[in-house]
């Protein structure tokens, strides 16, 4: 198969989507999972994450399936929010409610952040979700958005880890 | 911590892991987390608004009522929508007032027997998504703080459980006040 070049640069096409290597620092790779279950038709959950470590955030999943098994996805899908408050300020990562195929990716195939988002130590991220699920439809579902990021290594920045009380 | 002060601090915790001296690249990557520290700490929230219920002095207010107001659906039937309001384009809104009621006799609040849905964009608005009982009334709408973006649509739609006896004749409303103002006025909105 051939590669598909972005001339002039004479870069793959990858190269307009994924951040580059200076973007992402040393690290640990971590998966956050937000898990909202069961969801009704219609309704709204939150749930919150105190980050614990700081996490640079490069990727997004999310899924939404029948709630009771075998749990085979569903396809009316869901809107999602993002909002992430620092110290005591607190704001959203888009301006309303995204239809979860516009910002989610999917399986193996996750949404990649061209430019990723740093989530502090001590930071409170919430995802918001509503169901597209109509009352006709009537599926309880499972609802799930993963974040894929790095977490920098406390030994080459210390900084970043200046509030939270790690030792080591 | 200034940018200087990052990357010696990268340098000096390399050292005392005998590590060695960061790369160019351990450089850029620290240079351009530290740009995103500070960006943590400049960023601004998502409501400029200090207090929704105090319109900007050049906003527009509104009203909008069902009119007239529907018969409830037969039971068991698709729910209906009793009242919709889209945002313009250019402007944000605020409703700060809403009632859902109903007029006949015969329904108990909270039986589910009617089922009133306040939906953002298709989507419920939380809390409001299965609503059982009436929401202020016709004539005192209840302070309702719903802020939102330029082309959301806002609906109420209703439906009767089935088996329900309706009453015949029995009508339902939904009222919307507030105000709307420019999007520009906002850092984004919610």
């Amino acid at each position: 198969m051939s590669v598909e070049l972005y001339l002039p640069n004479r870069k793959t096409l990858q190269d307009l989507y994924v951040p580059s290597e200076v973007e992402l620092p040393e690290g640990d790779a971590r998966c956050q999972v937000f898990n909202f279950a069961p969801v009704n038709p219609f309704e709204v959950q939150e749930v919150s994450w105190v980050a614990d470590k700081p996490l640079v955030v490069w990727g997004l999943n999310g899924t939404m399936n029948n709630f009771t098994p075998p749990g085979a996805a569903v396809a009316a899908g869901f809107r999602v929010a993002i909002f992430q408050t620092h110290g005591k300020t607190k704001w959203a990562w888009m301006n309303k409610h995204q239809i979860n195929a516009n910002i989610l990716g999917q399986q193996g195939l996750p949404f990649l952040l061209r430019s990723p988002q740093l989530v502090g130590k001590g930071d409170s991220l919430i995802v918001e979700i509503k169901s597209l699920v109509t009352a006709v439809q009537g599926n309880i579902t499972r609802v799930q958005v993963a974040f894929f990021g790095v977490q920098p290594l406390f030994s080459m920045y210390p900084q970043l880890y200046a509030d939270s009380g790690v030792t080591q | 911590m200034n940018r200087r002060q990052f990357l010696q601090g990268l340098g000096a915790a390399a050292a005392s892991a005998a590590m060695p001296a960061p790369s160019s690249t351990q450089q850029v990557q620290a240079h351009l987390l530290q740009l995103r520290q500070d960006g943590l700490k400049n960023a601004r929230p998502y409501v400029p608004l200090q207090r929704l219920d105090v319109p900007p002095a050049e906003s527009h207010p509104f009203v909008f009522a069902s009119t007239p107001y529907p018969f409830l659906p037969a039971a068991g039937a698709p729910a209906i929508t009793i009242l919709t309001y889209t945002v313009p384009q250019g402007f944000n809104a605020v409703i700060n007032f809403l009632a859902i009621f109903y007029n006949a006799g015969g329904i108990v609040n909270g039986s589910g027997n009617i089922i009133w849905r306040v939906l953002l964009n298709d989507t419920g608005y939380k809390g409001m998504n299965n609503l059982q009982s009436q929401y202020g009334t016709d004539a005192m709408p209840l302070p309702t703080y719903i802020s939102l973006v330029e082309n959301d649509t806002i609906k109420v739609t209703v439906e009767v459980a089935a088996g329900v006896v309706v009453p015949p004749g029995a009508t339902t409303g939904a009222r919307f006040h507030g105000y709307e103002y420019a999007a520009t006025k906002s850092l984004g909105g919610m």
